[in-house]
């Protein structure tokens, strides 16, 4: 199935890329962009009945975490208001768990009284999107973008907090394994640009990404990534 | 006035075609990116890096089901018919307590073939619960038990799963995907500890406990069970207390050798340290095992110059320490191991 979409996205790409006979002034076609976007992450489990109750013992004990992506992207104007882009990225998405309180029968020597466990999943996005803009005006550019995110999945890391009289200590499990190689987000932003110059513009949106294939597709609780916050970007016209 | 670059002809046409140039950039660009994309797709499709071995065997919804407790389960006292052992070497399970039961169909027997793995008849279940003495200087203060392992031999084959006990310590659940669990102990020292305990995947056990691709249970081999246990005051051979039982079809038992115990500081340190490589690594460093295709074999029978543990000095040290190895069964650094390990490889030559 994912190898099915990827395929057909590719298709896609080039069939656009390659076909497509402009026919408009378009001041550049070619922009390039970096980001960063601060993000809120979590999952949703998709279980078995025989897991129900492993899911919804997760549910309950489980919460959002804040992650990022970071990238650069290629994006290229067909139109005054259609463009594609390529980028590469960095993401960190992720969850945790709530903050368990510990309560000791015998009073140890040392006791931590609480701690949470964040859950980090580390991928190499290559976010393939269509832009629309729209509302041009001397500074102002809004825009609308949408599509599909193809990752690699690079390591899990498993942190363990623990509060021990007031100080905070961690340790890291950090695993490349457990989970597919190979992801697939879709995506969806909405903001506006705001040009400083002939070449340059500042871009500022809302990012929602959302992936479509379990993060471990063979298990009976499938867990799917997404994430959504805001997108801090550079636009740089050549 | 700009040169007459392919930005300008743009600008100028009204109506341009595209130039021959930004067409080959074009062109490049799609080539460049469909190359990546297959590489990714081809190289990563399906691929989550445990073993593939099948472990999809049919087993309840509940623990209790099997009846392999009576009374109170979360006693764990073994119902008539489980025979109860120990090893040797045991794993390291972030400091988890172990129970450890074997139950053989009615009128059957485990065989032996040598050193190695018992030979177990169809039917077979083996039993290990993990649990937590909530005070270890005082075990009278109860447990937590957090999950029970099953391996079941079905057919001739061996299928593995595992379940997770309830708050309440009723029952346990059939847990396929893996579970973290809050655990709380006091440590032998007077510490209290915190872990987020681990329980493994299906997959996570077919990737320890696969031999040449296939399930196979991994203790139970008869150098780790020759060993002296004390039953009612009594110490006796524990394979001869199995074959006194009608457990086991009698062999020559004095023909087996034994796993040294890594514990036993009585030991020397090359022999404990080896047994520590054997029941924590060898699994998968083994010529049968998930690592098969590196050339460091940990099995303690395999003599020191074919391990390939002369060359990996530091990074079998660096490894444990990083805890990258071992790379599943375990959350938090096994400092006795290491110590252990480290001393261990300081006096190789
Ligand atoms: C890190 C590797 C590892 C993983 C993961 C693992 N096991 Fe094991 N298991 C071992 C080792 C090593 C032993 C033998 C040593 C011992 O009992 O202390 C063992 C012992 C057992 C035994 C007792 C019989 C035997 O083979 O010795 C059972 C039953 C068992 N495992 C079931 C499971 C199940 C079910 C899972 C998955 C939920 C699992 N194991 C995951 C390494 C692993
Ligand atoms: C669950 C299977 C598993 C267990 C158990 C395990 N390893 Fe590994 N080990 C691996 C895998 C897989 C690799 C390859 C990792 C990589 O290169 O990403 C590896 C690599 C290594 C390497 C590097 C080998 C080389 O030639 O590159 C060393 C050293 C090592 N392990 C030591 C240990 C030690 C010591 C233990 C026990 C404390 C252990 N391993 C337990 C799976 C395991």
């Amino acid at each position: 199935m994912k190898k099915f979409i990827f395929a057909l996205l590719t298709l896609a790409l080039h069939e656009c890329l390659s076909a497509q006979q402009p026919s408009e002034e378009i001041p550049q076609r070619f922009m390039y962009r970096i980001s960063f976007a601060p993000e809120i992450g979590y999952r949703t489990l998709v279980s078995t009945a025989s897991e129900r109750e492993i899911a919804e013992s997760r549910d309950a004990n489980e919460i959002a975490q804040i992650g990022f992506t970071t990238g650069i992207a290629a994006e290229y104007a067909f139109t005054r208001n259609w463009s594609l882009s390529v980028g590469f990225a960095y993401a960190n998405r992720g969850y945790q768990t709530k903050t368990a309180i510990f309560n000791w029968s015998a009073p140890a020597q040392q006791s931590p009284s609480e701690s949470f466990v964040s859950y980090r999943f580390g991928y190499i996005d290559i976010p393939i999107l269509l832009t629309y803009r729209f509302g041009h005006d001397r500074h102002w550019t809004f825009f609308a973008t949408g599509g599909a995110v193809p990752s690699v999945f690079l390591v899990r890391s498993k942190t363990l907090f623990v509060n021990e009289q007031n100080t905070w200590t961690s340790t890291d499990n950090q695993r490349g394994i457990g989970y597919d190689r190979f992801a697939l987000f879709l995506s969806a932003e909405v903001g506006a640009e705001y040009t400083l110059s002939d070449s340059f513009a500042l871009r500022l949106g809302i990012v929602g990404k959302r992936a479509i294939a379990a993060s471990n597709p063979n298990m009976a609780t499938q867990e799917y990534l997404f994430s959504g916050g805001l997108n801090l970007g550079f636009v740089w016209r050549p | 006035m700009k040169h007459p670059t392919t930005k300008h002809i743009t600008t100028e046409d009204s109506a341009p075609l595209i130039s021959a140039q930004e067409r080959t950039t074009r062109i490049t660009v799609v080539r460049v990116v469909t190359l990546l994309l297959f590489c990714i797709v081809v190289q990563s499709c399906g691929n989550d890096g445990l073993a593939t071995a099948p472990n999809d065997g049919e087993f309840s919804p509940r623990l209790s089901a099997y009846g392999i407790f009576q009374g109170t389960m979360s006693n764990l006292v073994a119902s008539e018919g489980y025979l109860g052992y120990t090893l040797s070497s045991q794993l390291f399970t972030d400091y988890a307590e172990k129970q450890r039961l074997i139950k053989l169909p009615t009128g059957t027997q485990m065989t032996s073939m040598g050193d190695d793995l018992l030979n177990f008849p169809d039917n077979t279940i083996i039993v290990k619960t993990f649990y937590y003495f909530n005070d270890k200087r005082d075990t009278s203060k109860g447990k937590t038990i957090v999950e029970t392992r099953l391996l079941v031999k079905r057919n001739g084959l061996w299928n593995a799963a595992t379940y997770l006990w309830n708050n309440a310590q009723t029952d346990a659940t059939l847990t396929t995907s893996g579970f973290d669990k809050n655990v709380q102990w006091i440590d032998e020292k007077g510490a209290g500890r915190v872990i987020s305990y681990h329980v493994p995947s299906n997959r996570e056990c077919a990737t320890c406990h696969q031999s040449n691709g296939q399930l196979m249970p991994i203790g139970p081999k008869a150098q780790n069970l020759n060993i002296q246990i004390t039953k009612n005051d009594v110490q006796t051979s524990q394979l001869h207390d199995f074959q006194a039982r009608g457990f086991l079809t009698p062999t020559d038992l004095l023909r087996i050798r034994t796993l040294p115990n890594d514990k036993n500081p009585a030991l020397s340190v090359q022999d404990r340290a080896r047994a520590y490589l054997d029941i924590n690594c060898a699994h998968c460093h083994s010529p049968t095992g998930f690592c098969a295709n590196q050339d460091l074999f940990l099995e303690y029978n395999t003599p020191y110059e074919s391990t390939g543990i002369a060359t990996r000095k530091d990074q079998i040290l660096a490894f444990m320490q990083s805890g990258f190895m071992p790379l599943l069964g375990s959350t938090v650094r096994d400092d006795e191991g290491i110590a252990l390990l480290t001393n261990y490889i300081n006096s190789l030559p």
